[in-house]
């Protein structure tokens, strides 16, 4: 999980398509298993969670400032 | 000549003639002298209350009584092996907390958030960090009951779910409840279950919806508790 500052306006499945969009995988299988859905996380602290690979967080970072649900 | 019953000491017969009787009760006092060395004289009991330990095989000692609602317990340090002590007390531990409304964002695992406590014997709680977590206190690792109930807003689209995380992660996949919207567009849980755990871990409770916007809890009927029972 790496952890980025959680949208002011955050849907999970629009952000999901713009992560696909710029070419960043989400590697979560729990949701999978459980739901059959794709979903990030927002912690207790309110940080959004997200199961990427390490090398994708630049890419994802732009993604998720540029949110808005 | 026969014997008294307890101690076989030689007792002369109602028929006996007697003759040497000197060394007769020489020897039914030697007998008595004997036996009475091995008895516990009255006077070890000291004061009220006082009982009868042992030091050793066969040397019994005075163990004072101890003071009022103190019990008798085993204790090696102590002279006689015994010593009066104070019952530990096995006090309630356990917290239970709420919250009035959380928003949760479409198609996202969101940790709950309780705002406030009806109880907290031990700390397990803050409500100024990390508010969605129970965390199991120093010494208190055991068997615990959690239970926890969330509403969630009325809409009738998509699913909504609810699991119990323990330091991060799923618990148990028995613990993840997944429902599809009703038609009537209220949903909510209620769970309860017994968990092992030690000081230390910390629990919560995650919830999603997919209803294609953000949605609410419910205003009222969202709760965490945690009890000790074991």
């Amino acid at each position: 999980m790496i952890t980025f500052n959680k949208p002011n306006n955050l849907d999970g499945a629009k952000l999901i398509d713009e992560l696909t969009a710029a070419g960043v995988a989400i590697i979560s299988t729990d949701a999978v298993a459980h739901l059959g859905k794709t979903a990030p996380s927002v912690d207790g602290e309110g940080n959004l969670l997200l199961d990427i690979a390490e090398a994708d967080k630049s890419k994802a970072a732009a993604v998720v400032a540029a949110h808005n649900g | 000549m026969a014997t008294s019953p307890n101690y076989s000491w030689p007792e002369p017969d109602n028929t006996d003639l007697v003759k040497n009787g000197a060394l007769a009760i020489r020897t039914m006092g030697n007998a008595i002298d004997t036996t009475m060395a091995t008895m516990t004289p009255k006077s070890t009991f000291t004061a009220k209350g006082s009982i009868i330990a042992a030091t050793a095989a066969s040397t019994p000692a005075n163990v004072a009584v101890g003071t009022n609602g103190q019990v008798l317990t085993a204790d090696s340090t102590a002279a006689t092996g015994v010593a009066w002590a104070t019952p530990t007390s096995t006090s309630f531990v356990g917290c239970s907390l709420e919250m009035t409304s959380q928003t949760l964002s479409n198609n996202t695992d969101t940790i709950l958030l309780w705002t406030s406590e009806l109880y907290d014997t031990d700390a397990m709680h803050s409500t100024s960090s990390n508010t969605g977590r129970i965390t199991i206190p120093t010494g208190k690792g055991g068997y615990y009951e959690f239970r926890w109930s969330l509403m969630f807003a009325a809409n009738t689209s998509g699913n909504r779910r609810a699991r119990l995380l323990k330091n991060g992660a799923t618990y148990d996949s028995g613990t993840v409840l997944t429902v599809g919207a009703p038609n009537g567009g209220l949903c909510g849980f209620a769970v309860s279950t017994v968990v092992s755990t030690v000081a230390g871990d910390y629990w919560e409770i995650q919830a999603f919806q997919d209803c294609g916007s953000s949605l609410a809890t419910g205003a009222v009927g969202n709760s965490f508790q945690a009890t000790k029972v074991g």
